[in-house]
């Protein structure tokens, strides 16, 4: 019985690994989202010249 | 309409084609066995075997050795089909593609058996491990079933993408882990190790079959285009 | 005039951020004020409050891959084959997340960095065939036969998971681990600990469906810009 307290009581809070976990996760999350947002960044940046060089031919037609 | 004695001419037809293919090739019906040899070799010195470890080792050894074979021998004969253009072929006539796939299947199923008969001669030869058991007969047919039945989809799969050598393996080996473990039991229960794994491991093996059985030929007809 | 506003956020996907923003901030709050210290494991239990919902929701992304891929086979359409490519993404983000802080639990807990527990290697087979699956998809030889094969791995793949989880379970009974040590989850749980755990897999369910919807709609975006590059190109003479 006394043995089990004595574990209790040496048993170290371990509070790196717990922070090691938690880091982890949110780390692991934001980098995600941040290349999710990158990529968003891009795909806008093709969309607004797509949208340009469409209106420029468009343009280039209506004189002909 | 393809009628049922109809179906099983060409199944007939596709698998006679890919066993003559491989005795008339050589290639495939050497290097593998050869290659499956290696491996024993292999594990034979990396892990140290000593005659009094072989009982405890020799399952593992076997169906390692048996599981990278089975994928040496299904890489081999998909991409023989496609460097002959043999698949397009196939696809472009009017056979079902259920067919194909258990015609392809048979013909790895039957290319495995063949080369695991030979390892266990290797085995029985080089560590002394020899086990003739009805039960084992058994477990050979259903785990290969298995193999046959996944691998032949993935390596479908995989001879279409690049890097195909790994892409076989990669999709391959986590997935058989269930029939692998299960196989490796029964082998050692046989041997004389735990009781009660034949039980408990062969039905996993069967219902591994039926199932993938069933859900492997549907997958290759919908998802192999011309 | 063509206008795409696909890529753009829209008020739902803003909507959905704010309330998981809110609800993980709350979550917090509760895994480290409210939450006991357990008597057993120490303060290291708390990471039990995130790894397990973390790891639910890989297995529901999996799952969410699969009906997409079947869906995908029968109606072939491009939602789905979406669907399923960004579920799989996603669900490899939160895999490698669970595989982490599982690895990172283990060591203080257990005293080894992995050990052959059912869950944990079933889950790092779930990771293996989720890589499988991105791999085919950018190895394929066209977009069209990627869409095709990965359907047929998330597929078989996720039929196979519970086979490979079984067949952990029953050899492990046979080879239990050398290490012996306290059990990771003490077997009782109390209520403010069950309702912890629940607000957290709420809170995690937002977010993954937060960032599926992002990652759909760039994929979107993407694909469409793609298929119109492809007509542009032709059109040009």
């Amino acid at each position: 019985m006394s043995s089990i307290l004595l574990q209790v009581i040496e048993l170290p809070s371990n509070l790196t690994y717990l922070f090691a976990a938690f880091t982890i996760a949110w780390a692991g999350f934001f980098i995600y989202a941040a290349l999710l947002s990158r990529r968003q960044r891009d795909v806008q940046r093709d969309i607004t010249l797509l949208n340009k060089a469409v209106r420029s031919s468009d343009a280039e037609e209506e004189l002909l | 309409m393809l009628t049922m004695t109809n179906n099983f001419h060409v199944f007939a037809a596709i698998l006679s084609k890919d066993i003559l293919l491989d005795f008339r090739g050589r290639d495939i019906i050497f290097s593998v066995p050869i290659f499956g040899i290696l491996l024993i070799l292999l594990f034979n010195f990396a892990l140290d075997v000593t005659p009094d470890m072989v009982d405890d080792l020799a399952p593992g050894i076997l169906w390692v050795s048996f599981a990278f074979s089975g994928v040496l021998t299904m890489n081999r004969s998909f991409v023989r089909e496609k460097e002959q253009g043999g698949l397009e072929g196939l696809l472009i006539s009017p056979i079902s593609r259920d067919i194909i796939f258990f015609g392809k299947a048979a013909s790895n199923f039957l290319f495995m058996i063949l080369v695991e008969f030979v390892l266990l001669l290797a085995l029985a030869v080089m560590l002394g491990f020899l086990v003739t058991s009805w039960v084992l007969v058994l477990t050979i047919v259903l785990t290969t079933i298995g193999f046959a039945t996944l691998g032949t989809l993935f390596s479908a799969i995989a001879v279409e993408t690049r890097s195909r050598e790994v892409m076989l393996p990669v999709l391959f080996f986590p997935l058989i882990i269930p029939i692998l473990i299960g196989a490796v039991e029964v082998t050692s229960e046989v041997i004389g190790g735990t009781s009660g794994a034949v039980a408990r491991w062969l039905p996993l093996i069967g219902i591994f079959d039926a199932l993938f059985l069933i859900i492997c030929p549907w997958l290759f007809s919908a998802i192999i285009q011309e | 005039m063509l206008d795409f506003n696909s890529a753009k956020r829209s008020l739902f996907s803003y909507v959905l951020a704010g309330l998981a923003i809110v609800l993980m901030t709350f979550n917090l709050l509760l895994i480290f004020i409210v939450a006991p210290t357990d008597a057993v494991l120490g303060d290291i239990q708390r990471i039990f409050y995130i790894h397990v919902p973390i790891a639910v929701m890989s297995f529901l992304a999996f799952f969410v891959v699969c009906i997409g891929s079947i869906m995908y086979l029968i109606r072939r359409t491009s939602y789905w084959d979406r669907l399923a490519h960004s579920a799989a993404e996603v669900g490899v983000v939160f895999v490698t997340i669970t595989l982490l802080t599982g690895v990172v639990w283990a060591r203080p807990v257990w005293g080894v960095w992995w050990t052959w527990e059912p869950r944990l290697t079933t889950t790092l087979i779930l990771w293996l065939i989720y890589v499988a699956y991105l791999m085919v998809r950018s190895y394929a030889p066209n977009r069209s036969q990627g869409s095709l094969y990965a359907a047929a791995i998330g597929i078989v793949g996720f039929v196979d998971v519970p086979i490979v989880y079984y067949s952990v379970q029953w050899w492990r009974s046979i080879h239990p681990a050398a290490v012996v040590g306290p059990l990771a989850e003490s077997g009782s749980l109390e209520p403010i600990m069950r309702n912890i755990l629940l607000v957290s897999l709420v809170a995690f369910v937002l977010v993954f469906v937060w960032l599926l919807q992002q990652k759909m709609a760039i994929q979107k975006a993407s694909d469409l810009l793609i298929s119109i590059s492809h007509i542009s190109d032709r059109t040009r003479v």
